[in-house]
């Protein structure tokens, strides 16, 4: 096991309450997709040891962080976890080199290995500005760098002390999306290079996906289960899940029975049937349907299908497609969005379209919550 | 009411606020509310005047000394953000490396003015020499705390 959590916290925001872990080498990085929430910070500082949770553990390998049943506690400093937020600053007072130093100077200390050379810390230093982009700009105070350069300065003062485990929480927000990447990507490669697991937390979906081939939801300040990303990206169970990976058409439902719900925006009624034809019950706790945009056709598929009527047709034009919403359940329902690339449908065949067709097996069955 | 002799009074007034330095910086770091920095702040103008020369005179006199030090050094604190300590101990720095890296180089000379000032409030309490001597301390501290 490299990294197991599981704690739980009272808050004045709620309760936090996260169980995960990063099982084995296969996968060292982890994604939480999560919406900006001061109980996803708190996480993190449980984990570094910047607050304590009110019970659980936290190990990392062989080191337990924390355990309140065994009153454990290893302070931050032995802990050895990068953490880099958005609201991580530099220290002000010392140049964006003294910053790197300080970190190599205490990686030093603390007898981590950091290269065979003699005086490590002058050697390692022009390479570590220099990996993250940062050449020239070492005699800079953190106060004459821009917001790219500074965040590319925290980055190097982190991975400058040679930590165990990293943990991001939407470092690069507010960053232009090329800065973004860039970054992350830089991150990444270090971390890969030298085996250090990271948990990357942000709001926005791709970023995540990048950052990780395993996700996890946290919803309302409790962790969900960890789930192959593009199992996630392609089936979200919850409805937080689905609206933060982009399913745009979502609505919520009436439970009729156990295996039929109402979509009363929509007005249409949904079910689940098997390869014999028998309904099948739906999710206990189903509270909406959702479809992404990518699932809706003209032409009805092949297999079992839902229909969904065209009514009150608008066609906006995007640089690369033209976008159809319409309101299936007449003019006081909700907008149902598809877009077609530019070229394959006309303005004109759009706003003639009288229904759209979703397969059985894409509708997506929505939950509040998923405690599996 | 006993007065103090005059030789005891200025060994007070020398030594007091220098060993009020300690525990107006610790209180000074933490994350003080915004109203207990009021309060500090109204305390630096205790109507000691009431009680002229009496013993209840000097020991408000030094209250108000020591509310002048906590507000000084605290004005001088906030200057090191929560988070870059916070950033510090997960680069595994100590306690002490803390202290010496991050907190030292910001705090210093504000000590020495915050004894000034105090200095001032008691030796000059109510005149013209208290008010300028105060302020200058708090340009110097203001002064020599910016962020570069």
């Amino acid at each position: 096991m490299i990294l197991s959590v599981k704690i739980r916290k009272q808050m004045k925001e709620g309760l936090l309450e996260a169980s995960f872990a990063i099982p084995d080498e296969t996968s060292r990085n982890l994604s939480i997709l999560c919406d900006p929430d001061p109980r996803r910070l708190a996480l993190f500082y449980c984990i570094a040891g910047l607050t304590d949770p009110d019970e659980g553990s936290v190990t990392l390998q062989d080191t337990v962080f924390v355990d309140t049943l065994t009153h454990k506690k290893l302070p931050p400093e032995k802990r050895r976890v990068g953490l880099l937020t958005s609201r991580t600053a530099l220290f002000h007072h010392l140049s964006v080199q003294d910053n790197v130093r300080l970190a190599l100077q205490s990686a030093e200390k603390a007898g981590l290995a950091l290269s065979g050379v003699k005086n490590p810390v002058e050697n390692l230093l022009p390479d570590v500005l220099h990996d993250f982009g940062l050449d020239g700009l070492g005699g800079q105070m953190p106060g004459q760098l821009s917001k790219v350069q500074q965040v590319r300065a925290l980055c190097a003062r982190m991975m400058a002390a040679n930590p165990r485990l990293v943990l991001l929480d939407d470092p690069v927000a507010g960053l232009d999306a090329q800065s973004q990447a860039s970054i992350l990507t830089g991150l990444r490669t270090v971390c890969g290079k030298k085996k250090i697991p990271i948990v990357f937390a942000s709001a926005d979906a791709e970023e995540a996906y990048a950052m990780s081939d395993r996700i996890l939801v946290m919803e309302d300040g409790r962790t969900g289960p960890v789930q192959e990303r593009n199992h996630l990206f392609e089936k979200p169970k919850t409805l937080t899940g689905a609206l933060m990976t982009g399913v745009t058409n979502v609505t919520p439902v009436e439970v009729l029975s156990k295996t039929h719900v109402l979509a009363p925006a929509w007005g249409i009624v949904v079910c689940k049937r098997d390869a014999d034809g028998a309904f099948v019950p739906l999710p206990e706790g189903i509270c909406a349907i959702g479809i992404r945009p990518e699932d809706l056709s003209f032409e009805k598929p092949e297999g079992a299908s839902v229909e969904i009527p065209v009514r009150d047709p608008k066609v906006e034009e995007t640089p690369k497609a033209l976008v159809l919403s319409f309101q299936p359940g007449g003019k006081e329902s909700e907008r149902l969005c598809l877009s077609v690339p530019k070229g394959s449908k006309t303005k004109e065949e759009l706003l003639s379209v009288s229904s759209v067709y979703v397969p059985a097996e894409s509708l997506l069955y929505l939950t509040k919550a998923d405690r599996s | 009411m006993m007065e103090l002799t005059t030789t005891l009074q200025l060994v007070l007034c020398l030594v007091l606020p220098a060993l009020f330095l300690f525990p107006a910086g610790l209180l000074a770091r933490t994350a003080m509310p915004r109203f207990l920095v009021l309060v500090f702040a109204a305390g630096v103008f205790v109507p000691a005047g009431l009680f002229f020369k009496g013993l209840l005179y000097q020991g408000l006199l030094f209250v108000s000394a020591f509310c002048l030090e906590v507000v000084l050094l605290h004005e001088r604190a906030v200057k090191i953000p929560r988070e870059e300590i916070l950033s510090a101990k997960t680069l595994g720095l100590t306690r002490h490396e803390i202290r010496s890296q991050l907190v030292y180089p910001v705090m210093r000379g504000a000590y020495l003015l915050s004894y000034a000032a105090a200095l001032f409030r008691i030796l000059c309490a109510y005149d013209l020499r208290f008010a300028v001597g105060v302020l200058v301390c708090a340009a110097l501290l203001f002064i020599t705390g910016r962020k570069r």
